[in-house]
């Protein structure tokens, strides 16, 4: 899409963000994985390692901030430039959102109980999370490649995910009414659920922002 | 976007030096009481441009200009235009500082005499006044307006010229690359100083700085190689250009 800067050490420090967006995105995919991993097979030896990965990525957002703060001083970008610098921000910041939710949804992990009620309901968990998984992986994608096209996609994508998240809910709150005493559980679920449907929204965020630095515009500004 | 009405308008203008043509065909409105900022690499045509509008080019011989150039519906090129009285119509600021090797004061008010402006002693003396006050240089030198014009710093002889040229009250004040030869602090006065005469002169700015652009004017227009490829709302230029061209001029890349 875009031509070489003439001062090569620009698009050196604008390579340097969008690959530590990518290795952000990547470990934050792998944080969705195990979490979901540790809730489909209620093991939770792995959600303080998660907890610690998820630091991780906190610290990740504030770097990838920094390094945007000083292109914007250092280089002055405009136009283009300025949105790559401005809006790896906020992918970073919405990718650190999604940490929070693999984070969130792992420590939930430890307050269920393993019972034949929440069978259905964990497996249309297991395929919501698989479905967020590659939406994920797709947005990086589209954002490595300034791929506005396969940014749309994701947003429709996400439609699917909020269908899930229906089904989910109706399939637990049955589940509820026949085994009521799974109640806590099946209540846990649901809201797992939420996390992982919120996860999309947050990735769809991602894809609006690729948009935007692709066109300039701000589809959730124009919707 | 038009908010005060065009003052000049350009309709297929050519301006060839000898058998190389400098401008191609370019159509330009420029809005009234606006700053409005010609940017592009070196040889693009900008200043050129620039120097069609009070007709500096007539003083190159090889030089040939074809289409229109309008300034109030007037035809500048038109044979009966005084070229002296556009001149006062039409100021210009340039490069390097050029006060003349006068007085503070005569440098105001050379203009004023020559044009017969004013009618009496103390008009000349207020004139000379609110012209230096209105390019923000009155309160450094009201104690030694009879000293050389040559003796201020860069920044304060660039102030001096901007004063002489808005003695006059011309419509338009032309400014070729005015702040190129001074340091921050001086161009940020003369910025500042820019858009404060914008309130009641038409400023067209040719900068090789993008920020500067960016910073004093309300439209620019890009130019490549004699063409002008966009022109439009400064903010939407240095945001999200149309022309990819523009993009890669304003973003520093290999075009």
């Amino acid at each position: 899409m875009e031509n070489e800067h003439i001062v090569g050490k620009f698009d050196d420090d604008l390579d340097r963000i969008k690959n530590e967006i990518l290795e952000m995105g990547k470990l934050v995919k792998k944080q969705l994985q195990g979490a979901t991993n540790a809730l489909l097979s209620f093991d939770t030896d792995d959600v303080d390692a998660l907890i610690t990965t998820d630091r991780r990525i906190n610290g990740m957002n504030k770097t990838i901030f920094r390094h945007a703060e000083q292109i914007i001083a250092m280089r002055q970008p405009m136009a283009l430039d300025l949105r790559l610098a401005l809006l790896a921000t906020s992918i970073a910041s919405e990718l650190e959102r999604l940490g929070d939710y693999a984070k969130s949804a792992a420590k939930r992990v430890r307050k269920l109980t393993e019972s034949s009620s929440g069978e259905k309901t964990l497996s249309l968990i297991g395929e919501m999370s698989r479905i967020v998984q590659e939406m994920l992986t797709e947005v990086l994608m589209a954002y490595k490649k300034n791929d506005i096209e396969k940014a749309a996609e994701i947003r429709v994508r996400d439609i699917d995910v909020d269908e899930l998240n229906k089904k989910i809910q109706k399939t637990a709150i049955k589940s509820i009414r026949e085994f009521p005493e799974d109640t806590e559980t099946l209540v846990h679920l649901i809201l797992l659920a939420r996390n992982f449907e919120r996860a999309g929204d947050h990735i769809v965020n991602i894809a609006r922002q690729v948009h935007q630095i692709v066109t300039g515009e701000d589809l959730k500004a124009s919707n | 976007m038009s908010m005060n009405g065009s003052i000049i308008d350009t309709k297929n203008l050519d301006v060839f030096y000898g058998n190389k043509q400098a401008l191609f065909n370019i159509d330009l409105e420029i809005e009234e009481k606006q700053v409005t900022s010609l940017i592009g690499p070196s040889g693009c045509g900008k200043s050129t441009f620039l120097r069609c509008i009070n007709r500096m080019n007539d003083l190159i011989p090889i030089c040939k200009i074809t289409g229109k150039l309008n300034i109030d519906g007037q035809d500048v090129y038109d044979p009966s235009v005084n070229v002296v009285a556009l001149r006062a119509q039409v100021g210009m600021v340039f490069q390097k500082p050029n006060p003349f090797p006068k007085s503070i004061r005569e440098n105001v008010a050379y203009g004023l005499k020559i044009n017969g402006l004013t009618s009496s002693k103390s008009e000349l003396n207020d004139r000379v006044e609110w012209s230096l006050k209105a390019a923000g240089l009155w309160n450094e030198v009201e104690s030694r307006l009879d000293d050389p014009g040559l003796g201020l710093s860069g920044g304060q002889q660039q102030r001096l010229c901007i004063a002489r040229a808005i003695a006059v009250r011309p419509r338009v004040i032309l400014m070729d690359e005015p702040c190129s030869a001074l340091d921050p602090i001086a161009t940020a006065i003369i910025e500042d100083l820019i858009n404060e005469i914008s309130q009641e002169f038409t400023i067209v700015i040719v900068t090789h700085s993008m920020a500067q652009a960016a910073r004093v004017s309300n439209r620019t227009a890009f130019f490549h190689l004699g063409e002008l490829i966009e022109v439009g709302v400064t903010k939407e230029i240095f945001t999200n250009p149309s022309n990819e061209k523009t993009q890669n001029y304003i973003t520093g890349r290999i075009g």
